[in-house]
């Protein structure tokens, strides 16, 4: 679908169905210089299953327009934007990375408009290294290759997938690449600037899920821990031998679990 | 975890060691089905929603193992492999392309290609437009607001020129056209496309990715780099097939939806399901213990061809010699900057006694098998003018650069010295056909 979101045509995947009244909203949140297509293997399964689903690519990314946005708080502010202008209520929030960042903010903020929340892959800091922020702001591509590298766990490397004779570094490669010049150094800065995540968290009373990659090299599993702890009441899952990128590369056992804790 | 090497690829890509009994070597998944662990897990499976094998014809394990490690190889976003190199030329272009639509190709292309460019696909209402390879002006010029595709081969079978990827990419791109090259005669160890401008790659893989003359196979690598959003001068969809509603599926879009797998999951969602080009799964498994040893295969072509290019060059009945790795051949500087690794182990020449002596040389060696085929690790040699290309017109076969006397060679991975021992039996009987030729004349 596309919508205008604050004066921009923003894009979010439907999963395919259209959006039906009555039907629960669940709304997927990408990480870093990523977009939708981090989800591809998530939307179609929870549209299908019932949901109102909404990936959106944030401003800059995929299929949106506009500027990239520069803090996490003003991207938990675009969200709930976007759900204003979709007609949601409230919704069930999925996140990636630095989308549970975005979270955080979010159900602190908004607690009537955020019922659940799943944490994939993250924690309540995602500090970037000052080679990485500089190799995005002056030689992208490169930053690129690096993130997909260290994204990319055993199977990933493997060039082993759940969808028949795809690459997920392949296709990671280039879904970085179709987003705007500087959405990915925007991301980055907008991570290391980022602190106040762990009061965030503790201020969140909904039901929490916590989905942690044991071999994660972007947001390692002690930091998920600590947010798993600073969540009141959350559940955690670690999923074995996996990398950074769990919603492509392990989508199995992601959304078996997803299907467990929103149902 | 590091990236894998292209070595280690050929070896490792596209399989984790079976996690329930541990198989080392990849299983061959002799079925045409799959058991759905539940209505639910079916239907999705035919809606696209998450990934997995429904039917053989679609996908299938093994065959995917073969996909994932091409696409590993050629930097890809993705591979689907097919009955032949032949059914991927014909799945990409039928996925890209409706009535009304217009391809520019280059004219030095492998017989069958020209066929379905130029009398097949006609009958059902797409055009394309025949260039010469490196001529940028005629691609250009060539291009038009309907034109849906640019096609070329990296190395000409068998005339071997060397198309000038970069450049014609740089046309491509700025035209708003995807390039689609075959890389059969190079594989991905000796030039990778999606590297160099390409946006769809396909493969004999056949030939020297399989390596050994055993089954034949093909494939499609998308490089997932292009733009199927893009609108024509009229603001609709310039490639509807990929980002507008698919007939099935409730209407996916393929672009919208997958992004950098569009064309791939329209070519198995439409070829795979509705032309059923799909390839077998012992195929895929022999295909992939050959490219196990791509990189030592290659290597040992290569080292063949460049002591086989000094030994015809300096041979008396030899009266021309084609390479690009040869000074005098017009693709030769261009070969050394986009090639350096090796120009193809396939050699083109003309023996003393024109076509008879070519025929005499055929039918005397005996090392080199006389078959229609080329990158076995056996050298094989054909006469292309009443084989391969026979069925073309002189025109079409002049434009290939192609003659009446010559020789495919496709070097082979013997003992160098074997090769030429017998090509000297070869060329004795050359050369007697040639004396008669010249005792006739005088009489």
């Amino acid at each position: 679908m596309r919508i205008d979101v604050n004066g921009s045509t923003a894009f979010a995947s439907t999963g395919g169905k259209a959006h039906e009244d009555g039907k629960p909203f669940v709304i997927f949140l990408h990480g870093s210089g990523q977009s939708h297509l981090s989800w591809t293997q998530q939307v179609r399964v929870f549209a299908y299953d019932g949901y109102n689903v909404m990936a959106p690519d944030f401003p800059a990314h995929g299929h949106s327009e506009g500027e990239p946005l520069n803090t996490i708080e003003e991207m938990a502010d675009w969200v709930i934007a976007l759900m204003d202008a979709a007609g949601a209520k409230e919704a069930d929030i999925v996140a990636h990375s630095q989308g549970c960042l975005v979270t955080l903010e979010l159900a602190a903020r908004y607690p009537d408009r955020v019922k659940k929340t799943v944490f994939i892959a993250g924690a309540a800091a995602i500090p970037v290294n000052d080679a990485l922020v500089g190799m995005a702001e002056t030689k992208e591509p490169k930053a690129i290759a690096a993130m997909v590298s260290w994204g990319s766990g055993a199977l990933g490397h493997k060039f082993d997938n759940t969808v028949p004779g795809a690459s997920l570094i392949g296709t990671g490669l280039q879904l970085m690449h179709a987003n705007a010049e500087g959405a990915l150094a925007a991301d980055l800065n907008a991570c290391n600037a980022y602190t106040t995540g762990a009061d965030q968290a503790a201020k969140i009373s909904g039901p929490s899920l916590c989905i942690w990659a044991e071999k994660d090299k972007m947001t390692p599993l002690k930091s998920g821990f600590k947010l798993s702890e600073t969540l009141p009441g959350s559940e955690t899952i670690v999923i074995k031998n996996a990398g950074h990128m769990l919603p492509p590369e392990n989508p199995r056992e992601v959304n078996e679990a997803l299907r467990g804790f929103l149902k | 975890m590091s990236d894998y090497k292209f070595d280690t690829l050929s070896l490792h890509a596209g399989h984790s060691p079976d996690s329930e009994h541990g198989s080392r070597a990849v299983p061959i998944h002799q079925t045409t089905s799959y058991v759905f662990k539940d209505s639910r897990h079916a239907a999705a499976l035919y809606n696209m929603e998450e990934g997995g094998h429904l039917y053989s014809r679609i996908s299938n394990p093994t065959v995917a193992v073969l996909e994932q490690r091409l696409a590993a190889l050629d930097g890809g976003a993705a591979c689907t492999a097919t009955a032949s190199g032949m059914a991927a030329l014909h799945a990409a272009v039928m996925c890209l392309v409706s009535s009304g639509d217009h391809i520019v190709s280059t004219a030095q292309l492998y017989g069958a290609n020209i066929n379905l460019l130029k009398n097949t696909l006609p009958r059902f209402g797409v055009e394309t437009t025949f260039v010469s390879a490196n001529d940028m002006d005629a691609i250009k010029a060539a291009i038009r607001p309907n034109t849906k595709l640019i096609f070329g081969e990296i190395v000409g079978n068998p005339g071997l020129n060397i198309l000038d990827l970069p450049a014609v990419g740089k046309i491509a791109e700025e035209a708003g056209v995807p390039v689609m090259v075959d890389n059969t005669f190079t594989t991905p160890y000796l030039f990778k496309p999606l590297e160099h401008g390409a946006n769809i790659v396909i493969h004999s893989v056949t030939k020297w990715l399989g390596g050994h003359g055993l089954a034949v196979g093909g494939a499609i690598v998308d490089g997932g780099n292009f733009n199927w959003g893009i609108k024509d001068a009229d603001g609709n969809a310039k490639f509807p097939t990929l980002a507008e509603s698919h007939y099935a599926m409730d209407g996916i879009n393929f672009w919208e939806e997958t992004g950098p797998l569009a064309l791939t999951m329209r070519v198995r969602m439409e070829a795979m399901y509705n032309f059923g080009p799909a390839m077998a799964p012992q195929t895929a498994f022999y295909l992939l213990q050959g490219i196990e040893t791509l990189p030592l295969r290659m290597q040992r072509h290569m080292d063949n061809t460049n002591a086989l290019l000094e030994y015809l060059t300096n041979h008396e009945q030899v009266t021309w010699v084609r390479h690009p790795h040869l000074e005098d051949h017009h693709d030769h500087e261009l070969a050394k900057r986009l090639l350096p690794k090796g120009a193809s182990s396939v050699i083109a020449f003309g023996v003393a006694g024109g076509r008879e002596g070519g025929a005499a040389f055929i039918e005397t060696v005996e090392l080199a098998s006389h078959l229609a085929n080329v990158g076995d690790a056996k050298t094989l040699v054909i006469h292309p003018a009443s084989t391969t290309h026979s069925h073309i017109s002189e025109e079409d076969m002049i434009a290939g650069g192609l003659s009446e006397d010559m020789i495919r060679l496709s070097v082979g991975l013997e003992d160098v010295d074997d090769i030429m021992a017998d090509f000297d039996k070869g060329l004795r009987a050359a050369k007697k056909v040639a004396a008669n030729q010249v005792q006739e004349a005088a009489e």
